[in-house]
């Protein structure tokens, strides 16, 4: 059974006022994938391809006009009353401005917890002991603020944040793309541990073609809201069958293999 | 003889908690029509570098340099405006973000022709001539369009390709290109690329490519120059130093990235330094690298002098290749 499975999203925004003119921008135009549990989903594409809008409908923060979107086989667009922030969450790429300067990492991490209602102070503080052992982080570094903290460091609370309420997918959004290359690594090391240790199943937004093939099982290829190419990373990676793929390849490749 | 040559550049800031050395005793020679590749992360002084090169450095910089040779003319011993003058002429530089670099509030053609109208002079209609010749050497063909337009009239690819028709503007001998092609997508990113080798060819100009990225350097380099820190850590050729890095942190650096067209098994670990790289006005004694270095023992503390191995330089006391050996 797919821990997550979309049919068919389409999302359009409106971009015009005028109520005798009105004309919309295609964002989505039919995406379709499948997800299990512990598998890493790549989501590749320039700018403008409507990768984040893809994010942001999978985490509940926008709704699409059209299609369906099945957890664990029960359509959750339908369902009023699913607990989106329970169940997915977001790691977005620069973490020193997706994290709040002014309240410390306590404050942010135990915020999901007070709004999801179920522990109470004591326990909040463990689980947050907990989290930031998990990451890498000690639980002194609770009383800190987010400045104190370097790139990857910040990246971790990041990710700490992200899995507060023990969510089974993590949609990441670019997440190491603005650190320097040594602290990459690491940031993806940790993302891959965490995905053995919880069975966490990732939808990996990224244009490093290296990183995705080392770090993801399926890929979805997007260019203008197309749905270009579905599959496994290594089939599509050998036999790209879109001329999209097909380019997409040669600009990364390219480099290594001409003269 | 070498276009540009420079012996032990250093570049200080003065701040409230002291002295901070951007750039440490930096030697570097480039030739004639030569590309050569300067590597390193975030806040290891490569930027720094470059404006001291294209003199464009803030006042609050202190910069000096044993020996800065350019084109055969000493310009430690030339008067400031002679020396601005000598830089202006021969040395351009395009920045990373192409958006921000433009003025958002002039056209396109109003800051071609302001360079042109510099370096060239001509009266009005031959200027503009040129900045349509200039524009379509870059590959923009629509000249006459683009010429009137704003800079956020045009994608980001296009921009940097006006950025680089400025800076062809003044026929420079040398280009610095500071990370030409981060902000941009990975399909404009090659198309940038080959666009600046091209027109190396044609001009015959020497480049310089300034970047994190080491699949950009592997095929279009002919040296490269590692930077930790402040201090050049490797230097050598590229293909020598890209297949067997004698530096810790070369090393590092190549095996942190995964590289395309590998196959690698579910769930393997890429290799990483521990830690992150050490703010400029608390380093670290002795080697920069020591602390989150996996080589590292007793000797570290004492900082290490750049040696020639090999034809190559490096910064270690304990340089990968006797381990080899052994």
């Amino acid at each position: 059974m797919p821990l997550l499975s979309a049919k068919l999203i389409r999302k359009s925004y409106k971009v015009s006022n005028n109520p005798f003119k009105q004309r919309y921008l295609e964002v989505l135009k039919g995406i379709s994938f499948t997800l299990n549990p512990g598998q890493t989903l790549a989501v590749v594409g320039e700018s403008g391809s409507g990768k984040s809008t893809l994010a942001r409908i999978l985490v509940g923060a926008e709704q699409p006009d059209k299609g369906q979107l099945f957890f664990q086989d029960k359509d959750i667009l339908q369902d009023k009353h699913f607990p989106w922030y329970q169940n997915m969450r977001m790691i977005f790429q620069n973490p020193a401005t997706s994290l709040n300067p002014r309240a410390t990492i306590l404050q942010t991490l135990e915020e999901p917890l007070i709004n999801a209602g179920q522990l109470n102070h004591h326990q909040r503080l463990e689980r947050i002991a907990e989290v930031l052992e998990l990451v890498g982080l000690r639980s002194e570094h609770a009383q800190r603020y987010p400045h104190t903290f370097s790139g990857g460091q910040r990246q971790r609370i990041a990710i700490a944040r992200a899995l507060m309420l023990q969510p089974k997918v993590i949609v990441a959004d670019e997440p190491v793309s603005a650190l320097d290359v040594s602290v990459q690594a690491q940031i993806i090391n940790l993302l891959i541990e965490l995905q053995e240790k919880l069975e966490l199943a990732y939808v990996f937004i990224s244009h490093d073609l290296g990183l995705v093939q080392h770090f993801s099982d399926k890929v979805l290829v997007m260019h203008n809201g197309q749905q270009e190419e579905y599959g496994r990373v290594q089939e599509v990676f050998s036999q790209p069958q879109s001329s999209y793929t097909i380019e997409l390849l040669k600009a990364s490749a390219g480099y290594k293999r001409k003269s | 003889m070498s276009l540009l040559q420079i012996e032990n550049l250093s570049v200080n800031f003065n701040t409230d908690e002291g002295t901070i050395c951007a750039v440490d005793n930096v030697k570097l020679s480039i030739d004639n029509g030569q590309v050569i590749g300067v590597i390193g992360e975030s806040g290891s002084g490569k930027s720094v570098m470059a404006l001291a090169i294209a003199g464009l450095l803030s006042p609050a910089a202190q910069m000096k340099a044993d020996l800065f040779t350019l084109d055969g003319h000493d310009l430690n011993r030339m008067s400031d405006t002679d020396r601005q003058k000598m830089i202006t002429d021969n040395i351009s530089i395009i920045f990373q973000e192409p958006t921000s670099s433009l003025n958002p509030s002039l056209t396109i053609g109003y800051q071609l022709d302001e360079t042109i109208r510099f370096h060239e002079g001509g009266n009005k209609s031959q200027r503009k001539e040129r900045a349509y010749q200039l524009l379509d050497s870059v590959g923009i063909h629509d000249a006459k369009r683009r010429y009137k337009e704003y800079p956020h009239q045009l994608s980001g690819g296009l921009n940097q390709r006006v950025m680089i028709a400025i800076a062809l503007a003044c026929q420079p001998k040398l280009l610095i290109a500071d990370e030409p092609t981060t902000a941009l997508d990975v399909t404009v990113q090659s198309q940038i690329l080959d666009l600046l080798l091209k027109l190396k060819e044609e001009h015959n100009m020497a480049l310089m490519l300034i970047t994190h990225d080491f699949s950009i350097l592997s095929e279009t380099t002919q040296k490269v120059h590692v930077m930790y820190a402040g201090q050049v850590v490797e230097s050598g050729r590229t293909y020598n130093l890209l297949s067997q890095p004698y530096h810790p942190y070369t090393k590092a650096l190549l095996e942190s990235v995964p590289h395309f067209g590998m196959r690698y098994k579910k769930g393997r670990r890429l290799f990483n330094l521990p830690g992150s790289t050490p703010p400029m006005r608390n380093l670290p004694v002795g080697c920069y690298l020591g602390p989150r270095c996996p080589y590292a023992n007793k000797q570290c503390v004492k900082a290490p002098e750049l040696t020639g191995i090999k034809g190559r330089r490096v910064r270690c006391h304990f340089p990968l290749i006797e381990e080899e050996q052994s």
